[in-house]
């Protein structure tokens, strides 16, 4: 055990899949030590061991390198094979997480270098080609025959991985019984990044994709991991052809791109299989179509991503797909009837309008079940193009022509195809709607839902031969933005065939069918379709070789399925569409009705028994209602998904996927739209945090909140982010995917949230309420002193002896030598102290925070000089050379403050510089020297705001300092000129008389004493309040 | 090792020659006049004069400084204008009584600092603990000529456990040495006693407990030593302070030591007098900090010269 503990330090989940030399070659190394534990939520898992480099025979005796993470208990596991190019031991070594989850429920989880690369022997001539499908099934038997097999095999896979899935499961491998493809593809040319719509994809084929693998295939393996015939399997590797070239050398459908698209018969797939896609993804129309097509046990979910894996890519909300994945394979593989086959096969995720910004980190909308697709309830509708505007009642005859001209640099705001990153969605449309032919439907008085392949018929004559179109269909707010929601390309020479493409005839008319890429999408009352159209989509697609001016002809030919008043000829959108949803302010009345009869009667219920606490319902797909029969969950219904993803944290806290922020700079980007404004603050304010570790605490607390808030939720419109519920059903996944330790926080401004710690804590703050009583009292001297402080009571104010008076109903706090009534002089004397103490603080801390910044911001020269001089200064015998000083310039007020702040600076400006040197390296400076922000802008609006706290602690603890050295100063009757009194002055003036009039110096003395104290401690509450580790807390 | 020490004394000649030149701009470049301030408010003209050119203060202000730097080359500070006797004589005269009121307020600061340091780490969140916190925040936020006074007037004048001023015996050495040691002892007890707590988390400390020390031994052979360091450090940067607290505490006790003797020289603008003054300080913090250093790297050997 101690051992397993000491490996789980050295190989933790931390250092998951990261490479120690020292261990490299050893043959099973611990992941997560021990035997298998107990989780939070009740699941036993099993801790997890790594074997590197186990060699897999091929049949020609090639062996290919896998690595396998295996339960470490013994047994035998159902396998699960994920099968990529990508070099699993370095240049993708990251992407374990899934193996890791799989195998810690139970699965042996394998990643497979294909042959060629990676550490594997032999030479890849091409992506996909039959020998690496015949390698697949050769490894799914050889996997299935291990003794820590069951048998039972599963592939899944991410884009490359997902496609081979496919391919391989055409092979029909007896073992194999699952596939769970993610971001694949049906059909090799189309619908993969070489061809779109019979367009050479320039960013991606040519550029990254292309370009990237012609570099990886040629590496080497690692020597540390295959040993001495690392040299021997890189010549196999350097015999590898640059895929691309095989690619460019094929612009046309044919036999190359035919092999391996599952499109060409779907029906060899007998497996069953779990399609993943994302609306945002490359791949986009080959989940529909395939699952369409499909005639094996499937599933479906679609949800709003990129190119990027659900548990950690933007947009969210993300989920954790990999427990999708888990209970398919549980009902496939184990043969655990999880009932996750009974479910309604199709999930996706609906989305809706948000402000269109290349970085958005969240996509609004719902998710929903479907049970079949097509849809049987979904309708075609027809728009018919007008000028500028698109028309339900198109145009029913001829109505001119709209003109194009061909601007190459169309399309760097319709997004990055397939990317996987931030800043690759498409931005606001309308400054390249500006270039292009655009028509706007009109304004919606209800919701518009479409799902599918939007279809743009163009009928357009052009005087190029060659000339690409692209349709984008955009979602217009009432703001005037507008959002793609998804485009179709289409080369007009592939019109007819891909196979055999023709050239246009200058001035000939021909109907252009583009297909829009698949999307599901819901557009707002008050919003607008609109549909415009370039010739380019830059960078993604090759441009076209020549000028072209295209003529659109609108008006046109009767459409079958429309009423005779509708366009007889010509250009129209049509899209599948569902029966429009009228939507009610209460979604509790929207909600009972989607739901169905079904669920009326016990929806609140349910809901109350959420809030309560109980959680069976986030684990069950069916639910027993009132009566005792089971419920299925009803197709088509939605619900408030932000109630459910509040709830998560309780549901799931292991499993836990970190959603995605919106940056600060979006955050403070406020719509002119005042409900928009006004649904954005709202979206602000529940923007659930990801900075709190998931405790027990916090989920009270979200809980306790969610409580209280439910009535503002409630209101809360169906336009949320999440995870979503169907009808009554708690959720749509089987888990909810909970966000690590939820909480809600109002936005809070770094002064707010100082403030917030500051008085919480009880004995700073009391010190700062005597400071400022303090300070009141000194600023109202002339109004609350009883008397004149200068005023000489000869004849009262003294005793017969001439003595001073000890304190009496007259004098509150006695008289002094001369007969002045103490207690004015002492609020007098407050005023001069506090005034001195607090400005030449000020003054230090501007001299330190200009000296010690630029001696740490210019370094070099600079900086050896101005420290220098702060050590000389430190080395003087201050207290002299301040009298000194005094003395030369004559004793003053201000000649005091002046004194006081050339001797306080050097120590702050010691501090500011040490800060400023560690700032400086900072990535935010970086950043803003990136882009040439000059020295001096950085300095003054990047790197002085980040010190302004500790300015405020120093200066907090800098003014006790500047009192002492006043009253020291007046002390020695060389501060503030009598008779003018100062605390110091005070003091100097009763020690003569400490033995017959201690209160002489003790009043002033204690004042002096109370201030610093106050000072010191509130410096203390300062200090713990501006801890940036405690924001939030 | 010897190449450090020359360099850092190289370091205290340069800042020397550099607080002479800051100290001499000052008293010349103000609109004072130390033969105006030497004569009386009320001198006439002719003796001011006269005064001036007996001081050689009619030369040209570089010439007196090279006058005055070549006489500090030999040694020779100048003739105090206040005393007419040399400074040297003046400040060697003074400096054993500074002396023996700083070693005093160090053993006192020790002996108050570093028990109430390791007892309050050791009974963390204790009365005592609490009291010492207190105590230490009130002293150090008293100006050490109240704190002096209020001393005087406890145990000097009601009690009369101790002389009222003076210098002679030891007894007079407790109430100055007190007025400061004590304030700084509760301040170097507060922050031995955060390092203490601090060096508790080490390994090395837990290392001692599991080998089954007595919690006493561990404190003051195990962390003691390494909560020091930084209290040490922090005394080499303190020493300028502990020389302005002197000043005044010698000032009200009455103590014949160098402090008292410098701000009577400032306040009578006694040029020589304060120029040696504040050369003499200087070198004193300039020895001290070398000296902090030096036993620092002794006690850490972590710490490499550099």
């Amino acid at each position: 055990m101690l051992k397993n503990l000491l490996c789980a330090d050295k190989h933790g989940c931390r250092a998951f899949g990261t490479f120690s030399r020292q261990d490299a070659r050893s043959q099973g190394e611990h992941v997560t030590g021990g035997q298998a534990t107990q989780r939070l939520t009740g699941e036993t898992l099993h801790h997890v061991r790594r074997d590197r480099n186990v060699r897999i025979p091929m049949p020609d005796g090639v062996t290919l390198a896998a690595d396998v993470f295996r339960p470490d208990t013994p047994g035998r596991y159902p396998v699960v094979l994920e099968y990529l190019p990508y070099r699993k031991n370095d240049t993708t070594r990251q992407g374990y997480y899934g193996h890791r989850y799989f195998a810690e429920r139970g699965y042996v989880a394998v990643r497979l270098d294909v042959r060629g690369t990676g550490d594997s022997e032999g030479t890849a001539l091409d992506e996909y080609c039959p020998q690496e499908q015949l390698d697949g099934v050769a490894a799914i038997a050889w996997l299935a025959e291990q003794p820590w097999s069951t048998g039972a095999v599963g592939m899944f896979g991410t884009s490359y991985g997902g496609f081979n899935s496919l391919q391989v499961a055409m092979h029909r491998p007896p073992a194999l019984k699952a596939i769970c493809p993610m971001y694949f593809t049906d059909n090799r040319y189309t619908d993969d990044c070489h061809y779109k719509g019979g367009a050479l994809q320039m960013l991606y084929d040519v550029g990254t994709y292309g370009l990237s693998m012609v570099g990886r295939n040629l590496l080497p393996p690692r020597p540390d991991l295959v040993g001495e015939r690392w040299a021997a399997i890189w010549e196999e590797h350097l015999r590898n052809e640059p895929w691309l070239l095989r690619w460019l050398a094929h612009p046309t459908l044919d036999e190359q791109w035919r092999q391996g698209s599952l499109c060409e018969n779907y029906r060899a797939i007998t497996c069953a299989t779990f399609l993943l896609g994302g609306w945002r993804d490359g791949y986009t129309n080959c989940n529909l179509r395939t699952f369409e097509h499909l005639n094996c046990p499937k599933k479906l979910l679609i949800g709003p991503w990129l190119h990027a894996r659900p548990h950690e890519g933007l947009p969210g909300p993300r989920i954790n797909h990999h427990r999708e994945m888990a209970r398919f394979y549980d009902y496939w593989l184990k043969g655990i009837d999880n009932g996750v086959m009974d479910e309604p096969p199709i999930a996706l995720y609906v989305q809706q309008y948000d402000p269109p910004q290349s970085d958005r980190p969240l996509t609004s909308g719902f998710w929903r079940y479907e049970t079949e697709w097509p849809l049987a309830r979904g309708r075609e509708e027809s728009l018919g193009l007008d000028h500028g505007v698109l028309r339900a009642d198109g145009p029913d005859q001829d109505a001119g022509v709209d003109t194009l001209s061909y601007h190459p640099a169309v399309g760097t705001t319709f997004g990055i195809f397939s990317a996987g990153g931030p800043y690759v969605l498409p931005a606001d449309q309308r400054i390249e709607e500006a270039f292009s032919a655009v028509y706007t439907g009109p304004v919606l008085a209800e919701p518009l839902e479409i799902l599918g392949r939007p279809r743009v018929v163009l009928w357009v004559d052009s005087d190029a031969k060659v000339v690409t179109f692209v349709a984008r269909l955009c979602d217009v707010a009432p703001d005037g933005s507008s959002a793609l929601i998804t485009k179709g390309v289409l080369n007009a020479t592939h019109r007819a065939s891909d196979s055999e493409p023709s050239p246009l005839v200058p001035g000939e008319v021909y109907e252009l069918t583009i297909d829009l890429d698949a999307t599901s999408w819901q557009f707002e009352p008050g919003h607008r379709l609109r549909l415009s159209v370039s010739n380019a989509d830059f960078p993604n697609t090759w441009p076209s070789p020549e000028p072209a001016t295209s003529r659109v002809h609108l008006g046109g030919a009767t459409d079958g399925r429309r009423s005779s008043a509708c366009v007889t000829s010509g250009t129209r959108v049509r899209a599948v569409s569902l029966p429009a949803r009228r939507r009610t302010p209460s979604t509790a009345a929207n909600l009972a009705r989607d739901a169905g009869p079904n669920a009326r009667p016990h929806r609140t219920d349910h809901r109350e028994r959420w809030h309560r606490g109980d959680r069976r319902r986030l684990h069950s797909r069916c639910d027993v209602d009132g009566h005792g029969r089971r419920r299925r969950a009803q197709p088509g219904a939605r619900l408030d998904a932000r109630t459910a993803e509040r709830a998560l944290p309780l549901a799931r806290p292991d499993d836990r996927v970190a959603q995605p922020r919106p940056d600060h700079q979006h955050a403070r980007r406020i719509p002119r739209d005042p409900a928009r404004r006004a649904r954005r603050r709202r979206h602000a304010a529940f923007q659930p945090t990801m900075d709190g570790e998931f405790s027990p605490k916090s989920v009270v607390t979200s809980r306790a909140r969610a409580g209280r808030q439910r009535t503002g939720l409630d209101a809360m419109s169906t336009r949320s982010t999440g995870i979503g519920r169907v009808g009554d059903e708690p959720l749509l996944l089987q888990t909810p995917l909970a966000v690590e330790g939820v909480r809600e926080r109002a936005s809070v401004s770094w002064w707010g949230d100082v403030w917030q710690r500051f008085r919480r804590q009880k004995v700073p703050l009391a010190a700062a309420i005597v400071l400022v009583c303090l300070a009141l009292l000194a600023i109202s001297a002339p109004v609350v002193a009883p008397h004149d402080p200068a005023k000489q009571f000869r004849r009262d104010g003294l005793s017969a002896l001439g003595e001073p008076l000890p304190p009496n109903a007259r004098f509150r706090l006695g008289t002094d030598h001369l007969g002045r009534d103490l207690l004015s002089r002492l609020l007098w004397g407050g005023r001069i102290s506090l005034t001195i103490g607090v400005s030449a603080s000020a003054i230090v801390m501007a001299i330190a925070l200009a000296l010690g910044g630029l001696a740490g911001f210019a370094g070099a020269k600079t900086d050896f000089l101005i420290m220098r001089f702060v050590d000389l200064m430190l080395s003087i015998p201050q207290f002299f050379v301040m009298l000194l000083l005094v003395v030369v310039l004559q004793p003053g007020v201000w000649v005091v403050v002046f004194v006081i702040s050339v001797f306080g600076w050097p120590y702050p400006a010691r501090v500011f510089r040490s800060q400023i040197l560690s700032l400086k390296e900072a990535e935010f400076v970086l950043a803003a020297r990136s882009i040439g922000v000059p020295a001096h802008r950085i300095f003054v609006r990047h790197l002085i705001p980040h010190l302004l706290p500790l300015v405020t602690i120093y200066l907090a603890l800098s003014v006790p300092g500047a009192i002492f050295a006043e009253a020291s100063l007046s002390f020695l009757g060389l501060g503030v000129p009598p008779p003018d009194p100062s605390w110091g002055s005070m003091i100097e003036d009763g020690r003569a008389y400490y033995r017959s009039a201690p209160w002489l110096m003790l009043f002033p003395g204690l004042a002096i004493t109370l201030t610093v104290v106050s000072f010191n401690l509130a410096a203390t509450g300062l200090r713990e309040a501006m801890d940036p580790t405690r924001r939030g807390r | 090792m010897l190449a450090y020490v020359l360099r850092r004394l190289l370091w205290i000649a340069i800042t020397l020659w550099g607080v002479s030149l800051l100290t001499f701009g000052l008293i010349f470049a103000g609109p004072a006049d130390p033969a105006q301030a030497l004569s009386g408010e009320k001198a006439s003209a002719a003796s001011i004069a006269l005064m001036r050119s007996r001081l050689g203060l009619d030369r040209p202000v570089y010439r007196q400084y090279l006058t005055y730097m070549g006489d500090l080359v030999r040694g020779d500070l100048g003739e105090s204008y206040y005393f007419n006797r040399p400074v040297r004589e003046a400040l060697l005269e003074r400096f054993p009584a500074t002396a023996l009121l700083a070693v005093a307020i160090f053993v006192f600061a020790v002996a108050i600092g570093v028990p109430l340091g390791v007892v309050t780490a050791l009974r963390n969140g204790g009365v005592l603990d609490r009291l010492l916190t207190i105590g230490g925040l009130l002293t150090i936020s008293m100006p050490s000529f109240f704190f002096g006074i209020l001393l005087l007037y406890c145990f000097a004048f009601r009690l009369k456990w101790f002389p009222v001023g003076g210098y002679g015996s030891l007894d007079h050495v407790v109430l100055p040495a007190l007025t400061v040691a004590l304030p700084w002892g509760a301040w170097y007890g507060i922050v031995l006693r955060s390092n203490m707590l601090d060096v508790l988390s080490h390994d090395y400390a837990r290392t001692a407990a599991a080998k089954g020390l007595r919690q006493s031994t561990i404190a003051w052979r195990h962390l003691l030593p390494n909560a020091l360091l930084s209290v040490i450090t922090m005394l080499g940067m303190d020493f300028a302070v502990l020389l302005s607290g002197l000043a005044l505490v010698e000032y009200i006790f009455s103590w014949p030591g160098i402090g008292w003797q410098a701000l009577q020289a400032a306040q009578r603008f006694d040029v020589p007098m304060i120029m040696g003054s504040v050369i003499l300080g200087a070198l004193l913090i300039g020895s001290a900090n070398l000296i902090v250093d030096l036993i620092y790297t002794r006690l850490d050997p972590r710490v490499r010269l550099g």
